[in-house]
């Protein structure tokens, strides 16, 4: 028990010390994910958007492979970015390796197919419930599809919020293609990761209370800026 | 109104992307062993080498095995490991050009507590090694072809064994980095060899000691720049300018002047 009050001790200080250290490596997290979520939502929505609306030839396994993708082990993922942007690898010319830009391309790797997939859920069940209305009163296709985007609004700041859990609590890919350098692409998790490795368990456990804290709050924000400003009460549609 | 807030927040991350910091700064890649990270030892000589020749280090720090193979694929300007064998191999291969013995630690075995008398009696560490084989002592390996698992691996050979054949009821591969090790190997009441600078920076001890300190055989690390002809991205001239910073009066005088909680754990060579 003693070590989990000490660590809860270590989170307050580190909070209460404003180290610059930490903001710096504070700042990394968010950016990082922030861009990754945003990249993947731009993504991911419309593809799932089109996945759901339309009917093609190999749709159904597009669609299996895509969920498929959700369990990509973030290692794996890792891996296959390092190989591709190592010198000797096909896009090792650009010298991307261990900076922030490669690490927010694993990322955005990662939760595309999360996003994609979970918008492609919403957006099902909307249009096999709005299609027919739609069709009778002879409503074309992109009206209808911009409709069941705004009436699942709610469901898709969920679907972008699972993304961002997923993208800032993620390790396994990013320390591989970041390499934890520090000022350079030390994020919070990597940091814990290097923390455990010296065995500063509370100082470790510490960072991980702070991350909790910041993504509660994050979850929280969102909560509001949905119930105060997408509520269909407080606004004409 | 839904789209409007879309569009503002694309123009947010052009913008965004856009300033992602430009690294304008001199810099090299250093591929380097683990417990030079974790020890602190770089915070104490980064800031130095930047003030003195301007060149940043940029520290990714994986086992001396991994560093190996990262610098074979030319991810690196630099490499500082600690197993001389898989550094000669390296310069074998070409892609190393050359190798210069930095310093060293001492190799320790770690134990718990009440156990950590009993390999005192021996003089040197194989049989220290072979005693733990003997009583069937538990034993957390490496197991991830680190410079520590590679010189566990000799030690054992040393001794006349092969780690291979060990039953997995003693021997254990966590096949982690050092500190990982360490925590399993603590919790597990077991036998572990590391060396002194991550075991003197370790804050988990637990009730582990040092159960034996290697005299004969030291821990030493070098430093290998990569050969431009292999890697034509290699930054060569700023990595030689490191090399012979840390190998110069000055550079030997700030290796000794590194301590942890009071305890000096690198000698220059």
């Amino acid at each position: 028990m003693g070590q989990i009050t000490n660590s809860f001790l270590e989170a307050f200080k580190l909070i209460f010390s404003f180290d610059p250290e930490l903001i710096e490596i504070l700042y990394l997290s968010f950016e990082i994910t922030i861009i990754a979520v945003l990249i993947s939502s731009f993504i991911g929505i419309p593809l799932g958007t089109v996945l759901a609306c339309t009917r093609f030839y190999f749709r159904k396994a597009i669609i299996s492979i895509f969920f498929a993708l959700m369990g990509l082990p973030p290692v794996v993922v890792g891996l296959f970015v390092y190989l591709i942007f190592s010198r000797s690898g096909t896009l090792g010319w650009m010298g991307l390796l261990y900076s922030p830009t490669v690490m927010i391309i694993a990322q955005i790797i990662l939760i595309t197919p999360i996003i994609c997939c979970l918008t492609f859920q919403t957006i099902e069940s909307a249009h096999l419930k709005y299609r027919e209305f739609f069709q009778s009163f002879h409503i074309g296709r992109l009206k209808a599809v911009n409709a069941y985007i705004i009436d699942s609004r709610f469901e898709l700041i969920t679907v972008i919020l699972a993304g961002f859990g997923r993208s800032i609590s993620e390790v396994g890919a990013i320390i591989i293609v970041g390499g934890n350098i520090d000022h350079l692409t030390r994020v919070m998790t990597t940091a814990i990761a290097l923390e455990t490795s010296k065995g500063n368990l509370s100082l470790a456990m510490g960072l991980g209370i702070i991350l909790l804290l910041i993504a509660v709050f994050v979850n929280v924000a969102m909560i509001f800026v949905k119930n105060k400003f997408l509520n269909p009460s407080n606004q004409d549609l | 109104m839904i789209f409007k807030p879309i569009t503002k927040l694309s123009i947010l991350i052009t913008i965004v992307i856009i300033c992602l910091p430009p690294v304008f700064a001199k810099s090299i890649l250093v591929q380097s062993s683990t417990s030079l990270k974790n020890s602190g030892f770089y915070q104490h000589i980064i800031p130095v080498i930047k003030n003195e020749l301007g060149i940043d280090l940029h520290v990714v720090a994986v086992g001396t095995g991994q560093a190996v193979k990262n610098a074979l694929n030319c991810d690196g300007d630099l490499l500082i490991t600690h197993a001389k064998e898989a550094e000669l191999d390296f310069l074998k291969t070409g892609f190393g050009s050359k190798r210069s013995e930095l310093m060293y630690s001492h190799w320790l075995i770690i134990g718990p507590e009440d156990m950590a008398n009993s390999l005192t009696v021996k003089n040197d560490i194989a049989d220290a090694f072979y005693l733990i084989f003997s009583r069937k002592y538990k034993f957390v390996s490496r197991g991830d072809n680190s410079g520590t698992h590679m010189r566990e691996i000799k030690l054992w050979e040393k001794a006349g064994l092969n780690p291979r054949k060990f039953s997995t009821n003693w021997y254990m591969e966590v096949g982690s980095g050092q500190g990982a090790t360490l925590n399993s190997s603590i919790q597990l009441e077991a036998f572990t060899l590391t060396d002194s600078a991550t075991w003197f920076s370790f804050q988990n001890k637990g009730n582990a000691q040092i159960a034996y300190k290697d005299e004969k055989n030291f821990n030493v690390y070098s430093l290998t720049t990569i050969n431009s002809k292999k890697c034509p991205n290699i930054k060569l001239n700023e990595s030689e300018e490191v090399v012979d910073f840390l190998t110069s009066k000055r550079g030997k005088a700030l290796i000794s002047s590194f301590s942890i909680n009071g305890e000096i754990v690198f000698f220059p060579l």
